[in-house]
C-alpha cells in the first residue's frame, strides 16, 4: 500500500508528518519525493546501500554529416536545439529525450547520449524504533528543469512488500502529480491560515481530478482560525485529525535529527490518533504496522 | 529602466510570499508579478481590481482523430504511435492521456495523419490594480507541465504593465524548490532576495538554491525569516551566508502579529508597519535600491 503525503502549500508539515509517520510504522518505507529539495533524510539515521545517477538522453549532432537544414530545430517542441544555416547545435537540459528529432533528421546525423540529471539514494534506516525500516530520495541536480524523471524512477524502486509512505514535493504541477499518481490514498497536509486553505483546494483539484481517495491533517492548529475546518466540511472531505501549533515543535524540527530524536516520544504521541484514523480510511491491513 | 527584484526561498513556508507584499507595499513604485503559479496567493493580500484574465495556451497536446485513426486500423495496426512514444501517453484505445508533452512524434510518424497538434491552455494569466499598483498573477492548471512559460509570461506582462505606469521596480514573488518556475523567474532579475528561515531543511535547501542563483551571477540579500525559533541555527546560516560573500540585509523573530494580519487578509507591513521598521526594513530597502541603482542610471 502507498501513501503519498501532499500539501499544495510549501511549509505546511509535510516531511514532519511523513517521517513521523514512517517512524510510527516500524520497518515501513518512506520515499522522500522532494526530488528539488529533499529534506526527510536530514531527520533519520540511513545506512546507505546504494546512491545511483539518474540519466537522461539528449541528442548528440554530428558536423560531419549535418547539413544545418534546420529539421530538427524546427521539429523540437521544447527549444532544445537550434540551427542556423552556419551551425546546429544542442541545449541538453532543454531536451525532454523524446527522441523526435533522430527521426526527422534527414542526414542521420543524430545519435544520442546520455547525460546526469541527478541521483537517487537509498539504504536501511538504523535505529531501535524503525527498526529495518527502507528510506530512498531523490535529488534533482542544481540547474535541471524537472526532477519528474527522478520521481518515476524512485517510484518504480519502491518496496512493494510493505507498507510505503511518500513525502511528495509542494505544489500542484507536474512533480506533485508524478508523485501521487496510482497511490492507495493520499494526505493532505494543511494550515489553518488563508494562504494555507487557498492551496488547499487547488491540491483538492489536482487529487480528484486523479481520482485518489485522501484525507486532510490540518497542522500548526491554533494559528490562523477555524475557516479551514469549514472548508473541509463544505467540501465533504475526511479530516483524519490536527496537530496543534506548538512552538517547541518548530524548534526540534529545526534542529534535525538530534531535535526530532529529543521529541520523539512526544511527537509520535501527538501522532497516534492521526495515524490510526489513517489506517481506518486508508484501508490498512491488520498485518502491516 | 526597471529593475526587477526576485523573492524566492527554496524551502516552502519561509514567508516569501508574506515578505514580498510587505515589500511591495513598502517600497511603492513598483508593479508585484505572483509568480508561485501553482500556487500563488498574493492575491489573497492585495485584493486585486481585475482588468485582464487570459487563458494561457502553453502547450501543445496530441489529438487524435477517432475516425480517421478507426482504433488502429489505418495502420494496420502497427500503431507507431504508442511504441514511440517515450511517455507511454497513447492508449490502447488510442487516446492520448494527460502524460502527453506535446513532443510531437506521433504527429510525425502516424502514416494516415490521423493525429493533430492542439494547443492547449494550461493556466491563465491576469492583470489587476492594487492600492499599492498593479499586480499581475499567474495561476496553472493543476498536473500540468508549463510553470516555466507561464512565469516566464507573467513576468513579461508585469515588464509592460511598469513600462506603461511609468514604474521603476517590480517585485516578483517566486516557487519554492530550484526547478523551472524558478529558473524561469531568475534569467534577466536583477536582485534575489532569499527568505529563509533556522533550520536545517532550510538551510540545506538555501545551499542548493544559491548554488543556482549564482551560476545566474544575480547579487543576493538573505533574510532570516522566525530568526528565535533557533538561535543556533541562525548563526549557522549567517556563517553560510559569509561563507557566500552573501548578506543577510534583516533578521526578523517570529511574531504572531504577522499570522494575525495574513489571517485578516492585511498585508503585515500595513498592519504592524513597527515589526519591520524595528527590524531595519528602512536600511534593507533602501540598500536594494542602491544594489540597483547602477542599472536604474540613478545616482
Amino acid at each position: 500500500m502507498e501513501i503519498c503525503i501532499v500539501s499544495g502549500k510549501g511549509g505546511t508539515g509535510k516531511t514532519t508528518l511523513a517521517t513521523w509517520l514512517f517512524a510510527y510504522h516500524g520497518g515501513s518505507a518512506l520515499l522522500d519525493c522532494d526530488v528539488e529539495e529533499p529534506n526527510a533524510g536530514l531527520f533519520l539515521d540511513v545506512g546507505w546501500d546504494s546512491v545511483e545517477s539518474v540519466n537522461t538522453g539528449y541528442p548528440i549532432i554530428d558536423e560531419y554529416f549535418c547539413a544545418n537544414c534546420g529539421a530538427c530545430a524546427s521539429f523540437c517542441a521544447f527549444g532544445a536545439i537550434l540551427s542556423s544555416p552556419k551551425a546546429t547545435f544542442v541545449l541538453p537540459e532543454m531536451c525532454h529525450d523524446c527522441g523526435g528529432c533522430g527521426i526527422v533528421c534527414p542526414h542521420g546525423a543524430i545519435t544520442f547520449g546520455e547525460r546526469k540529471t541527478g541521483k537517487i539514494g537509498q539504504g536501511v534506516v538504523n535505529s531501535p524504533r524503525e527498526h529495518g525500516g527502507f528510506f530512498s530520495y531523490g535529488e534533482l541536480n542544481v540547474g535541471e528543469f524537472s526532477g519528474v524523471r527522478i520521481i518515476k524512477k524512485l517510484r518504480e524502486s519502491a518496496p512493494k512488500d510493505r507498507l510505503v509512505f511518500i513525502d511528495g514535493p509542494p505544489g500542484t504541477s507536474c512533480s506533485a502529480v508524478a508523485a501521487l499518481e496510482n497511490v492507495d490514498y493520499a494526505v493532505l497536509v494543511g494550515e489553518p491560515t488563508p494562504f494555507g486553505i487557498s492551496d488547499m483546494a487547488m491540491a483538492v483539484r489536482m487529487i480528484r481530478e486523479l481520482g485518489l481517495p485522501f484525507g486532510v491533517v490540518v497542522n500548526k492548529a491554533g494559528i490562523g482560525n477555524d475557516d479551514i475546518l469549514d472548508y473541509c466540511h463544505k467540501e465533504g472531505l475526511t479530516i483524519l485529525g490536527s496537530i496543534p501549533f506548538k512552538r517547541t515543535v518548530a524548534e526540534s524540527m529545526a534542529g534535525g535529527r538530534e531535535g526530532w530524536l529529543e521529541m520523539e516520544e512526544e511527537n509520535l504521541q501527538i501522532i497516534a490518533p492521526i495515524a490510526e484514523a489513517l489506517a481506518l480510511e486508508a484501508g490498512l491491513s491488520q498485518g502491516v504496522s | 529602466m526597471i529593475a526587477e527584484i526576485v523573492v524566492i526561498s527554496g524551502k516552502g513556508g519561509t514567508g516569501k510570499t508574506t515578505f514580498a507584499s510587505s515589500m511591495f507595499a513598502a517600497l511603492g513604485d513598483s508593479v508585484l508579478a505572483d509568480c508561485d503559479v501553482d500556487a500563488p496567493d498574493l492575491a489573497i493580500l492585495l485584493d486585486p481590481v481585475p482588468s485582464v484574465h487570459e487563458a494561457f495556451a502553453g502547450a501543445r497536446k496530441a489529438w487524435i482523430d477517432p475516425v480517421v485513426c478507426r482504433n488502429g486500423a489505418a495502420c494496420d495496426g502497427l500503431s507507431p504511435c504508442i511504441t514511440r512514444c517515450r511517455f507511454a501517453a497513447i492508449r490502447s484505445d488510442f487516446r492520448v492521456d494527460r502524460h502527453c508533452e506535446g513532443c510531437g512524434v506521433c504527429f510525425h510518424v502516424c502514416p494516415a495523419g490521423a493525429i493533430t497538434m492542439r494547443e492547449s491552455t494550461t493556466g491563465s494569466l491576469m492583470v489587476g490594480s492594487t492600492e499599492y499598483g498593479p499586480m499581475v498573477h499567474g495561476l496553472l492548471e493543476p498536473g500540468e507541465e508549463t510553470s516555466g512559460k507561464l512565469v516566464s509570461a507573467v513576468r513579461r506582462r508585469a515588464r509592460r504593465e511598469a513600462t506603461d505606469a511609468g514604474m521603476r521596480f517590480i517585485i516578483t514573488d517566486g516557487s519554492p524548490g530550484i526547478g523551472c518556475p524558478v529558473i524561469s523567474s531568475l534569467s534577466g532579475a536583477h536582485h534575489v532576495v532569499i527568505v529563509t528561515e533556522p533550520s536545517i531543511s532550510a538551510l540545506r535547501d538555501m545551499e542548493r538554491l544559491v548554488d543556482l542563483v549564482e551560476s545566474f551571477h544575480i547579487p543576493a540579500t538573505v533574510v532570516i525569516n522566525k530568526a528565535d525559533i533557533s538561535e543556533t541555527m541562525t548563526v549557522r546560516v549567517q556563517q553560510f551566508c559569509r561563507s557566500q560573500g552573501i548578506a543577510v540585509g534583516m533578521t526578523l523573530p517570529y511574531d504572531e502579529q504577522v499570522i494575525n494580519a495574513i489571517t485578516r487578509r492585511t498585508i503585515p507591513f500595513v498592519a504592524y508597519p513597527e515589526f519591520f521598521q524595528d527590524n531595519g526594513f528602512g536600511p534593507f530597502l533602501a540598500n536594494l535600491k542602491l544594489s540597483v541603482a547602477d542599472y536604474l542610471g540613478v545616482s
